[in-house]
């Protein structure tokens, strides 16, 4: 596959913390084109023992960049040129892998899953085998890599100003979404001409939870396909793998993402397959699996795996 | 190791609590098998539904009343030799469904949506064992995978009677669509014998059981029940061929995330000798938190702990 563009982050090509539609441009790029972006892990300054393994883009980023509220480095925005508000920006994902063969993993205190149990700092280097397609975690265990970026987006309203790239909401963001893989299609409703999309937060591997706060942080590469939707209209993000349809909920009570979750699927549900909200609801109860995507963005995740074939066998 | 066979009668069911007092149906020895039937049903079948309905089912619903919970549970069945402090492991053999059909339903209060759904309905679903399939309506089949909802040992003395409804440590309305044939459960014993009951047949059901229904059906499991003296545990555990499941219950999602967080970490902790710090990390990588229902009252989360970690 051949990109109709190829990116790899400088100081001058990212937002680092934050999105915001008041950002001018730094590549347009048509419907359909592919893009392959090379993004560093997100930190908010280089300490060792990440300074030690740090490439000389990720040194440079942090002499050089200007750091705004949060901590990823997303490249963008990139302009879509057909986008305008209301339209539907469709992500996939055709292909990612670790870009070097180190990442890390950090805890921090006051944030995280368990910040009661845990309040101090740790940093461990992770080493990445990508032959293997592992992550040595250590003692002898090998974590599987399943690589996906955690944060990415479109710019929000801009009434919503500058909006810190911690929690994930109506743009995407820091969705933090494991399902995310290559081969998945993310659809993210557009606010503002142009869309301005940005991505970074790349992750080896996570469990569903993301419990300690980070993932297996790590460069990362990827060809993705940006391609603008007019015959979509959608208030919240949603996405599809290949075996299931995806519908989130975003709120910093896991009880009430929840609830999102399942409105959002009830929504879909009448909406494609025009099965009524009673249905649905009861669909809901014996095949959809409710997940916790994330519950150290603040604002938390739960996201519903609908299986697509239950849909496919049937004809309603 | 004997094996003993239990069926669903007026004198073998209670509907709606646990509680240690109640007298024990059948005593088996530590290590034998128990073939176990349950039913699921509403009073208001015998009119709907009469037809569809076994002798056994019909008889418990015509006589027996629902307190305070809505389960129909078989058993106590004591185990010769368990005392309290002891761990209660359950090999499920086997799950099959009983009956042909199943039902599903939601009511006002209730379920994960009740300012949505506000009314009642119930829908008869039929059960295709020989697919392994459920006719959800509208052309939509969907893919079977028995396990029981509700099964546990008696409470600890001082609880008293515990209704069926909220999970607890001693099992009770897991809900955890895991628990099907090949898992292994495990639960602290709070009385000689432990005293266990079963019921709840779920024909299937998603994380987070919706609408608070799964395929609400009756079931044969087959059961072998070990006496674990050599385990302490203070809130139920599970494990499938794939994966270790530590569990969370708290009225509040956030908080049941961090008790199955923080049973996983203890898990980790005896199972691997792993520190706090490691552990936490490793749940971050490479451990999956799941809804297991939102609506019992008492909700919770499973924490799914890959065995092919440590191979």
């Amino acid at each position: 596959m051949v990109a109709e563009h190829e990116i790899a982050q400088n100081p001058d090509n990212i937002q680092w913390g934050y999105y915001d539609a008041g950002l001018s441009p730094v590549l347009t790029v048509a419907s359909g084109d592919v893009l392959e972006i090379h993004t560093e892990p997100g930190i908010r300054t280089l300490e060792s023992p990440i300074r030690e393994r740090a490439s000389e883009s990720l040194r440079h980023i942090a002499r050089r960049g200007k750091r705004d509220l949060g901590g990823h480095i997303l490249t963008g925005p990139i302009a879509v040129q057909e986008a305008v508000a209301g339209d539907v920006l469709e992500v996939r994902f055709l292909d990612i892998w670790p870009r070097y063969d180190w990442g890390f993993n950090v805890i921090r205190p006051l944030a995280g899953g368990l910040p009661e149990d845990f309040p101090y700092s740790r940093t461990v280097i992770v080493e990445i085998d990508n032959e293997a397609k592992t992550g040595d975690w250590g003692a002898g265990v090998q974590v599987p890599l399943r690589p996906y970026f955690g944060n990415f987006g479109v710019a929000p309203p801009g009434d919503f100003g500058r909006v810190p790239s911690t929690p994930p909401g109506i743009w995407g963001g820091n969705m933090d979404n494991k399902e995310f893989i290559a081969g998945s299609r993310v659809y993210l409703p557009i606010f503002n001409d142009g869309a301005l999309f940005a991505i970074g937060d790349g992750h080896g591997c996570q469990g569903d939870g993301e419990s300690c706060l980070s993932a297996l942080e790590c460069g990362m590469s990827a060809n993705i396909e940006l391609i603008v939707r007019k015959d979509l209209n959608l208030k919240m993000p949603r996405a599809e793998t290949p075996t299931h349809h995806i519908l989130m909920g975003f709120d910093p009570i896991l009880d009430n993402a929840a609830k999102m979750a399942l409105r959002e699927t009830i929504r879909f549900l009448g909406e494609v397959r025009g099965i009524s909200k009673d249905d649905a609801y009861t669909l809901c109860s014996l095949a959809v699996d409710l997940r916790i995507t994330q519950i150290v963005n603040g604002v938390k995740g739960v996201h519903a795996m609908l299986p697509k074939s239950i849909l496919e066998e049937g004809v309603c | 190791m004997a094996t003993h066979e239990l069926d669903t009668t007026v004198d073998t069911c209670h509907w709606g609590f646990y509680d240690s007092t109640h007298a024990p149906v059948m005593t088996i020895a530590s290590g034998d098998t128990l073939i176990v039937k349950t039913e699921s049903g509403r009073k208001d079948f015998l009119k709907k539904y009469p037809e569809r309905l076994s002798e056994n089912l019909r008889e418990i619903l015509e006589t027996m009343e629902p307190n305070p919970g809505p389960h129909i549970m078989t058993g106590p069945v004591a185990v010769e030799g368990a005392e309290p402090g002891d761990v209660l492991e359950i090999k499920v053999h086997d799950v099959k469904p009983r009956y042909d059909w199943g039902y599903n339903g939601f009511r006002p209060l209730v379920g994960g949506l009740p300012e949505d759904f506000p009314y009642t309905r119930v829908v008869l679903v039929e059960i295709d064992e020989e697919n392994g399939t459920g006719d959800w309506g509208a052309g939509v089949k969907v893919p079977l995978g028995p396990f029981f909802g509700n099964f546990g040992v008696a409470p600890a003395p001082a609880l008293g009677r515990v209704p069926t409804f909220p999970p607890g440590e001693w099992g009770g309305n897991t809900d955890c669509k895991e628990f099907t044939a090949g898992s292994t459960i495990y639960l602290p014993v709070f009385n000689e014998g432990a005293l266990f009951s079963v019921g709840d047949g779920h024909g299937c059901q998603g994380d987070g059981e919706a609408n608070i229904n799964g395929i609400e059906m009756g079931l044969i499991g087959t059961f072998e029940m070990t006496v674990r003296k050599d385990m302490s545990i203070k809130t139920p555990r599970a494990e499938t061929e794939s994966h270790y499941i530590l569990m969370g219950f708290d009225p509040i999602l956030d908080n049941a995330t961090k008790m199955a967080l923080r049973e996983t970490i203890q898990f980790l902790g005896e199972l691997r000798g792993m520190s706090p710090d490691d552990a936490y990390r490793l749940c971050s990588l490479a451990v999956d938190l799941r809804v297991t229902q939102i609506v019992n009252g008492t909700k919770g989360i499973h924490a799914m702990v890959p065995k092919s970690l440590f191979e």
